[in-house]
């Protein structure tokens, strides 16, 4: 029984043994359920076909009634023998669908919490390559249609095989050569089901394709309904999308047309057996009568093989239908297999947990970067930079001149391609995550935020801060005052993703969470950009206190006012620095820095 | 025998088989078409990521923000799920004749169709409901012969040939009755699909945009997939199978109690009890699946934070912790669930014990009549055939009802979208081109320059040359009753003028332009362009006299080229080059792999949001339109590069009226005319140099003492 698991995964990936091995172990914790199942399914079989088989004895026992082996009481056990299967279905059915449910939810809930964690685990290289948004698909709908061909697989996949065998074995008990028509009828069923099988499914992806670029196009449509309509295009819209309509719906026709053929030509089949069986039984019955054979096939007999022709036969569209199924599941199966098959690109197991952040020294030393293997330019390009523990350095450049990718290797978001980085003298990759970024703390260019109250989030920081550093924290930040403008202040709730407050609120509320953690080297990438500059100014004279005297501060800015008091400032250009000292220098000597100077200056000079 | 297990029922009776069969294409294709759904979800995350991607950005969604709708769009874009659950509870539709009515009429187109439809099933049904019947001529033969020997071998097996050959004809019937009309209801479903679909866009592509303010992307396009699915598996399974089941249960019904009403009164009883069972087992279960969606809701909730958050979380080493949470939440999920199971997973063995049971009663009956010799064996053979597929077309029915309930609330919903009204669009002034002859303006699409065509009422017309000289008068506009966001603004723009809106978040800014090309309409004041009220205007001829770079880079999926040429269907590749080249994209398209084809997928997440600002600008470039409206148009461009554009920009709005929108107050500075908007009012209004010396809100907004997004 167990051993029917395992085929069933087998045809959805043929190549990876590995995942299947995987998917088994999301089984754990259930697999007395899982198991129970099939056994409950092939119980309920069995009472299927028996009650086929005791009314077959009851019509040819009826017909005895006139005869002396003919007992009341006989036929009174027969039929509470047939009771009882049926109360028997209740129990048995109860408990089969009780164990496959809770055997289903079951896998759902350990694969959810795997691809879950397995997610989780993933580097900032993975997910970029994954993208966010098919990250989130995966773990809603691709799991949920594992979960449910899971499920088909542990009740009906497995009943439609005992079902065939069965029936079949209860047909031979009642005659070895009846039964030969089931040689001719299944291989016959078999063959097409293989053959239109293998035609469906790639009618099938067409349609599954053309119906994504349906989605597509209405999405952009109606995402940018506003340039639709500047621009007059309803109706070139119109054309177009009844284009992409026609195209879902041929897809459809044509992969369907396919399906319909199915039925009724197992139909056919069928009544054919029926036919030929009800033809050759009479025969037999009749010559044997007058053969003066006693004990040949019996009119009972020959109504329960009929019934058995049908179940054997319905058995084998179940088989297709779960088939069926699975070509839907198979391209949710490779895309969950794709996140699982994942690698970490970055991992800390050569870390020493001992290793702490010493100090906020920052070095550089040769780095190149990459971000995939593939990728014929460098994004950073032989960069050697060294800042001193408790330096203040501005980085500025265009956009795409790599200023985050660069910072980014310091906490090692991602490892530099060649060369190394040095955090308090060490090497990032001698340090566990944990402690690296218990030093280096960085405030995203993203402002990511989560459920829960503002005080909640300002202490990922530090989760033990006190009531006190919170409101610390919150006020280098400049955060403070506006929290405190809220109705329930540090209580406030965030909302789903924190977005009930402002963008510069964000991002004041994401400094305050890095500030909260008193790290060695802190880094604000583009931090500012969304907050004016009055508050950007008192957030940099913040900086300049002496709680930060200590921090090795690096400020990635787009506004040259942000960086323009730093010790010192780089300049990237296209992943190379192109200029280094302070804003005085820079300005006479730095072509680079004065374009960027020269066009956000006439602000400056009025200052 | 009649069995039902969950989740796919199967059915072995013969006679039931008809419609196992007939609704697994339906299967197939809800299978098919949820992932779609699906993807609605999960794409609108990327599409929200984008956005917050660019800091710059930020500017541009608060003030957004001040429209109404808007907030909570972006609030809850990604929640579909949490729709999907609402529109689950409110599975309901309100006016279920209205409804029905409706959808009726966009099946009924296919009349003829539906009438062979009808018919196949009809004969199909009836032929194969029959055909059991001719059994028992041949079991009575059978009987005749073994156990009252009254027969002879040849003339028995003569009767029953002739039987057996009468069977395979009416089993023949009926299934190809049955392909045929598989086969016509795949077609008209497919097409109700579309027409449905069809008319949908094309309602869509006339409602207001506020009306896209108020929905999110995922609500509208639910309409398209999954409603749209509800109806087409009503209306390929449900009308074929309520036909078929009708017809099956009273011909069964009738036939059971012509072999023995008193049977057949025993058996009616236990199938209302299974009907019962199977109604008081849905209801005792709904609050705990609701349960059930809201843990669900939860889990996916968190689960989606999570993962767009990860990058803070990795930075945080939050990881441990946030997989705790989610496993706590999970584990919620799933224990929730196992419970909801415990009733819900009676349904299915109560239901087979009660067929079963009803069958086991029919055979003790049963026995005891022919025992009583009120009965032959055969008869009883035949009538259990018949007994033990009693229940099946009931139990069809009770599904159709709730499939049809479910497709009606779809359908109301699908209505509603096609009952929105279009937008107001009364206008009948529309662009023309002239030129000036002896008798005043000839209409001339060749050479003729654009001019208003402004008809007479004695239905002559009168031509206004375009100047696109806007005039704004005390405009006042609201979103919602009330909350006035443009108060008494009177400014205007010259022909070939420049005319700039600054101010901080939530100013009024973008809603002028809103105005301005009528996606709202204006309510108090107005604006006139060459001195025609722009409600006369109709709005198609309005739009295409202006050429407008929003601040969301809309692209839409297709190549790079497409996207320029949507500006101008029938540009030619050298224009398309051109424009590219002023707005500065042609180098870095150059770079793309492809090029021009390079094909961008529907977001656009394959270009910087810069880039796609620069292709935004191509497109208006290419349209080559009078009036231009810029807001926002350089926003995720880097101040290096939009110097560069600098000069492609200057010619762009060479001998344009332009309205500019920017929170970067150096691409407004050589603006002759710069309105100071705040809260709604003009505060200040004059050139940069004036202003300047004014020394007021700009000035400081220029001098960047203050928040300037």
């Amino acid at each position: 029984m167990a051993k029917q698991k395992p085929t069933a995964e087998k045809t959805k990936e043929p190549k990876q043994k590995g995942n299947v091995k995987r998917y088994l172990g999301f089984i754990k914790g259930y697999w007395i359920l899982t198991l129970m199942t099939p056994v409950m399914v092939f119980v309920d079989v069995i009472i299927g076909l028996q009650l086929v088989k005791i009314m077959g004895d009851l019509v040819d026992y009826i017909y005895l009634a006139d005869t002396p082996e003919f007992s009341m009481h006989t036929l009174h056990m027969k039929l509470l023998e047939m009771l009882g299967f049926c109360l028997l279905t209740l129990i048995v059915g109860y408990i089969s669908s009780r164990c496959s449910s809770i055997a289903t939810m079951g896998f759902g809930a350990n694969m959810r919490s795997a691809l879950f964690n397995k997610i989780q685990d993933l580097s900032f290289e993975n997910i970029d390559k994954l993208k966010v948004g098919s990250l989130i698909t995966r773990m809603i709908s691709d799991t949920s249609r594992i979960q449910s061909l899971f499920s088909n697989i542990i009740v009906i996949f497995i009943k439609g095989p005992f079902t065939l065998i069965m029936a079949l074995q209860y047909a031979l008990n009642i005659s070895t050569k009846m039964s030969r028509i089931f040689y001719a009828a299944i291989p016959a069923i078999a063959l097409i089901l293989i053959v239109l099988g293998k035609k469906a499914v790639p009618l099938f992806k067409e349609m599954l394709k053309r119906t994504d670029d349906f989605n597509g196009t209405l999405r952009g449509n109606i995402n940018g309904i506003r340039v639709v309509k500047t621009f007059v295009r309803e109706e070139y819209e119109k054309s177009r999308f009844q284009k992409i309509i026609e195209a879902v719906a041929d897809a459809n026709i044509r992969a369907q047309t396919l399906i319909i053929f199915i039925s009724p030509f197992i139909m056919i089949v069928m009544y054919a057996c029926s036919i030929f069986t009800m033809l050759y039984g009479s025969n037999t019955i009749i010559k044997d009568k007058f053969a003066g054979v006693t004990d040949g096939l019996t009119i009972g007999q020959l109504t329960a093989f009929v019934s058995y022709i049908a179940q054997v036969l319905s058995s084998l569209m179940v088989i297709l239908m779960v088939f069926v199924s699975m070509i839907v599941a198979r391209a949710s199966i490779s895309r969950v297999n794709e996140v699982f098959n994942e690698e970490p690109a970055i991992n800390d197991n050569d870390g020493d947990p001992m290793l702490q952040v010493k100090n906020g020294a920052v070095e550089f030393r040769n780095v190149s970067f990459k971000y995939s293997e593939e990728a014929e330019k460098n994004i950073l390009e032989n960069i050697n930079l060294s800042v001193r523990s408790g330096e203040m350095l501005g980085i500025i450049g265009a956009t795409g001149s790599a200023k985050s990718t660069l910072v980014n290797l310091i906490p090692r978001l991602y490892d530099a391609t060649e060369g190394e980085v040095l955090v308090g003298g060490e090497n990032v990759k001698d340090y566990k995550f944990t402690n690296l970024r218990e030093g280096v703390s960085v405030v995203l260019q993203q402002t990511m935020l989560f459920s829960g109250t503002i005080a909640e989030n300002i202490r990922w920081g530090k989760l033990d801060a006190t009531d006190e550093e919170v409101i610390e924290a919150a006020k280098a930040a400049q955060a403070h005052d506006f929290i405190m403008e809220k109705e329930k202040g540090y209580e406030t709730e965030l909302g789903h993703g924190g977005n009930t407050v402002s963008g510069g609120q964000r991002q004041r509320l994401c400094m305050a969470r890095a500030f909260i953690k008193k790290p060695k080297v802190l880094i604000l990438d583009d931090s500012t950009s969304a907050v004016d500059t009055a508050t950007d100014a008192q957030v940099r004279a913040q900086l300049r206190t002496d709680a930060f005297k200590d921090i090795t501060k690096i400020i990635i800015a787009q506004r040259i006012t942000s960086i323009m008091d730093a010790d010192r400032i780089v300049v990237l250009d296209d992943g190379r620095i192109c200029g280094m000292g302070t804003h005085d220098e820079l300005v006479k000597n730095n072509k680079i820095y004065q374009e960027i100077f020269v066009s956000q200056q006439e602000g400056v000079l009025a200052q | 025998m009649s069995e039902k297990n969950p989740p796919i029922e199967e059915k072995n009776t013969p006679s039931v088989i008809d419609e196992t069969v007939a609704e697994s294409p339906v299967k197939d294709e809800t299978v098919a078409e949820s992932p779609v759904i699906d993807e609605t979800v999960a794409e609108s995350p990327v599409k929200d990521e984008t956005v917050t991607d660019a800091p710059a950005k930020e500017a541009g969604r608060k003030d957004r923000a001040a429209k109404p709708g808007h907030k909570r769009r972006k609030k809850e874009l990604t929640e579909e799920e949490l729709e999907e659950q609402k529109k689950k509870e409110k599975n309901k539709p309100k006016d279920i004749k209205k409804a029905a009515k409706r959808l009726i009429s966009y099946i009924t187109v296919h009349k003829r169709r539906l009438i062979i439809v009808a018919i196949c099933v009809m004969l199909s049904t009836g032929i194969g409901t029959v055909a059991a019947l001719l059994m028992q001529p041949i079991y009575d033969t059978l009987e005749q012969v073994v156990v009252k020997g009254n027969m002879d071998h040849h003339s028995a097996m003569a009767v029953i040939i002739r039987y057996i050959v009468m069977m395979a004809i009416a089993n023949l019937l009926s299934s190809t009755m049955a392909i045929i009309y598989t086969k016509l209801m795949l077609h008209i479903t497919v097409d109700t699909v579309k027409t449905l679909r069809r008319d949908l866009f094309n309602h869509l592509q006339y409602l207001p945009v506020g009306y896209f303010d108020r929905h999110k992307t995922g609500e509208i396009m639910s309409r398209f997939t999954s409603d749209v699915a509800r109806i087409n598996d009503l209306v390929n399974d449900s009308f074929p199978t309520i036909i078929s089941s009708t017809i099956q249960a009273v011909m069964t019904l009738s036939i059971m109690i012509y072999y023995s009403w008193k049977i057949t009164l025993t058996l009616t009883f236990a199938v209302v009890l299974m009907v019962l069972v199977v109604i008081g087992i849905t209801n005792l279960c709904s609050p705990l699946f609701k349960k059930h969606q809201k843990a669900m809701g939860e889990c996916n909730g968190y689960m989606e934070e999570y993962i767009r958050g990860i990058k803070a979380v990795k930075v945080f080493c939050f990881e441990e912790r946030s997989k705790a949470r989610f496993n706590e939440l999970n584990e919620n999920y799933r224990k929730i669930g196992v419970k909801a199971n415990i009733i819900g997973g009676f349904m299915g063995p109560i239901v087979s014990m009660i067929a079963r049971v009803n069958y086991a009663i029919s055979v003790t009956l049963g026995v005891g009549m022919v025992l009583k010799g009120k009965m032959s064996v055969a008869n009883l053979i035949v009538y259990l055939n018949y007994a033990s597929g009693y229940g099946g077309p009931v139990i069809s029915i009770a599904g159709c009802y709730s499939s049809l309930i479910s497709a009606l609330a779809g359908a109301e919903r699908i209505f509603e979208v096609l009952d929105t009204p279009f937008e107001e669009d009364n206008g009948n002034v529309t662009l023309a081109k002239v030129v000036e002859g002896i008798m005043g303006y000839e209409e001339d699409a060749e050479n003729g320059s654009l001019a208003w065509k402004v008809p007479q009422e004695d239905g002559t017309a009168q031509y206004v040359p375009v100047h696109c000289e806007v005039d704004i008068k005390d405009l006042t506009f609201a979103y919602e009753e009330g909350r006035n966001v443009i108060k008494h603004v009177t400014t205007h723009a010259n022909s070939g003028q420049k005319l700039a809106f600054v101010g901080s978040t939530g100013a009024g800014k973008t809603t002028i332009t809103n105005l301005i090309n009528r996606f709202y309409e204006v309510e108090e004041g107005e604006i006139t362009i060459d001195g025609i009220n722009i409600k006369d205007i109709k709005k198609a001829d309005l739009r295409s006299s202006m050429a407008f770079v929003l601040q969301d880079a809309r692209l839409f999926a297709g190549t790079i080229a497409e996207n320029i040429r949507y500006g101008k269907l029938d540009a030619t590749d050298e224009e398309i080059v051109a424009a590219a080249k002023l707005a500065n994209a042609h180098s870095f398209i150059e770079k793309l792999p492809e090029g021009y084809e390079t094909s961008l997928r529907a977001d656009g997440v394959n270009i910087s949001q810069g880039q796609g600002q620069l292709l935004n600008i191509a497109r208006a470039a290419v349209s080559d339109r009078p009036l231009l409206v810029l807001d926002e148009a350089t926003s995720s461009v880097d101040t290096r590069t939009e110097r560069q554009i600098e000069k492609g920009m200057d010619q762009l709005m060479d001998g344009k009226t332009v309205l500019v929108i920017a929170h970067r107050l150096s691409t407004v500075r050589n603006s002759q005319n710069i309105v100071v908007l705040e809260d709604g009012e003009i505060i200040e209004h004059g050139d940069h140099q004036s202003l300047i010396d004014y020394g007021g809100k700009y000035y400081q907004l220029y001098t960047g003492m203050f928040e300037m997004t």
